[in-house]
């Protein structure tokens, strides 16, 4: 039997990060800036004819089942996968093959991005009609009330739509603007920018869940640092559609330290010096991705300074990696017999 | 000793009151470690950008606001009077003292204009622009140093916050490892007095001494 695929981007969130996260949406409005990158997280459903589920990660050789769906335990993906079987109403048993290229933790929106692949498969499987704002809402609907893993509402729908996006969270509505952005500055966001893995990844719970709390009690630091961040995510939206990159690299920096005044767990000394050291070798603007405390730092470079940065974070223990755009959201597919 | 007759206000403790004392010492000490750890060669190379300027003939200008105001006009006034060894007055001055201008600009034209105009009349090619922001942010500091760049002036930052927005624009930074404002001016007044050193021991007539 063929298999069906599905493939959903990491993201890159550059600004906003925290405005997304429920209740602050509601009250006063929230927008981020992201964009997709060539990292996926990957599921492949083959269909079985005995009625039984099994779940596996290819990339660590785990593998649980076959049980009936109700009586396979576990927590993590199995959960995802759980969740979205039932949201599908699927009876017919499956194998359900899956991958990340970066792990949850590492602030690249991975575990939002398998929820956006599983539900991609399924929908594929199933032949169901949804819109990318349908598949972005399930997602966010079975991760964060299904499964119950607190968290934004950006990265479902970065990972959904693809590309680079301006994306609105009001009360009743979330509306995600597409940028149209010159490919030669694509092409030299892409020449100067690095990926930079801290060595560490987090548990964002605890970071958010306190975020939470001092949103609902209005705390007066972290509503000022939220309304600058929504002024820097418009001014950064700008300065891509102007092409104005030494800009952006600058607008980057200034969200870095709004961010931080969000929780004080966000940074750590860790991220502190490699940010530190990548800006003494030639980094000009950069800061931390996803909730905090640790994955991946962005990173933009003066021309020809990459392999400088590179040298440095790595000296330190970092990691560099090159960032590469997806342009194109969530990818379903049938594989050749 | 005769008592006090004020009732003391109870919300803080002598105790707490020295905590946060030290708490603020602990702090500053800590931002200095990390800049003598992680800034050295970019001081050094800030002083010697600004002597290869005066050596040339050229001039270097100071400009901030508020608290950053205050170290432009403390660091020229050592470079213009005397700091450690004796020698000519060096061409520093900064661009935050001249009322007239200042108000003439903000009331007529901007308060974000207020450095760039000053820099318009009076930079010259060979000469250096020092911003100074803690945050990075400040939109006179950056219309500022836009437009010594576009007079082909050097431009230097010292900042922190990780160099906000001013860091990227300019030619050289120095960004003090902090995003507290004060701890960050500690720093910019220490470093404005190591680089005023540092301008003295090369351009400086040893035989004074």
């Amino acid at each position: 039997m063929s298999k069906i695929r599905a493939r959903a981007p990491l993201r890159v969130s550059y600004a906003g990060g925290g405005t997304d996260v429920p209740p602050y949406p509601g009250l006063k409005g929230g927008v981020v800036l992201s964009s997709t990158i060539q990292n996926y997280a990957y599921c492949s459903i083959t269909p079985r004819s005995d009625g039984m589920v099994t779940v596996s990660r290819e990339d660590q050789d785990v593998s649980i089942g076959p049980e009936r769906l109700g009586d396979l335990k576990g927590s993590g993906e199995l959960e995802f996968v759980r969740a979205v079987a039932k949201r599908f109403a699927v009876e017919q048993g499956f194998d359900a093959d899956l991958r990340y290229d970066a792990l949850p933790g590492t602030g690249l929106g991975s575990s939002s991005a398998l929820c956006v692949a599983l539900i991609g498969a399924f929908r594929e499987w199933k032949g169901t009609s949804m819109t990318d704002y349908e598949i972005a809402n399930l997602a966010y609907d079975v991760e964060r009330k299904d499964v119950g893993i607190p968290g934004g509402l950006q990265d479902q729908y970065a990972s959904t739509f693809g590309g680079f996006n301006l994306i609105e969270f009001k009360k009743d509505s979330n509306i995600v603007n597409p940028l149209r952005i010159k490919r030669e500055t694509l092409n030299e966001l892409e020449y100067s920018s690095l990926l930079c893995f801290t060595g560490t990844t987090r548990r964002s719970g605890g970071i958010l869940q306190r975020q939470i709390v001092s949103y609902e009690h209005k705390d007066s630091k972290v509503m000022e640092a939220l309304e600058r961040m929504k002024e820097l995510t418009l001014e950064m939206k700008d300065s891509l559609l102007t092409g104005n990159l030494t800009e952006f690299a600058g607008l980057l920096n200034s969200e870095w330290v709004a961010k931080k005044a969000l929780d004080s767990a966000i940074s750590t000394n860790e991220v502190d010096r490699l940010l530190h050291a990548a800006r003494e070798s030639g980094a000009i603007g950069g800061k931390l991705l996803g909730a905090g405390g640790g994955g991946f730092l962005f990173l933009y470079c003066e021309p020809g300074k990459q392999v400088h940065v590179e040298k440095a974070v790595e000296s330190l223990g970092g990691k560099a990696f090159p960032v590469r755009f997806d342009l194109q959201g969530l990818q379903t597919w049938r594989s050749p017999k | 000793m005769q008592k006090s007759t004020r009732a003391r206000k109870p919300a803080i403790e002598d105790d707490q009151e020295v905590s946060m004392a030290r708490d603020a010492i602990r702090k500053s000490i800590e931002t200095k470690q990390r800049l003598a750890e992680e800034c050295l060669d970019d001081i050094v190379q800030m002083a010697r950008m600004i002597t290869i300027a005066l050596r040339k003939g050229g001039k270097v200008v100071f400009f901030g606001n508020g608290g950053s105001a205050a170290d432009a006009q403390h660091i020229s006034a050592e470079l213009v009077g005397k700091f450690k060894r004796a020698r000519p007055p060096l061409r520093a001055s900064a661009l935050t003292t001249n009322t007239s201008i200042l108000t003439a600009i903000g009331n007529d034209i901007g308060f974000d204009e207020i450095f760039a105009r000053q820099i318009q009349a009076t930079l010259e090619r060979e000469d250096v622009a020092v911003g100074i922001s803690t945050s990075g942010r400040s939109a006179n500091v950056i219309k500022g140093v836009e437009e010594a760049r576009r007079i082909g002036a050097k431009t230097i930052a010292l900042t922190g916050s990780g160099g906000g927005q001013l860091g990227p624009i300019c030619d050289h930074r120095v960004i003090v490892p902090s995003d507290d404002t004060q701890r960050i001016q500690e720093c910019h007044i220490m470093i404005g007095h190591i680089v005023c050193e540092l301008i003295d021991e090369t351009l400086g007539d040893r035989s004074h001494v």
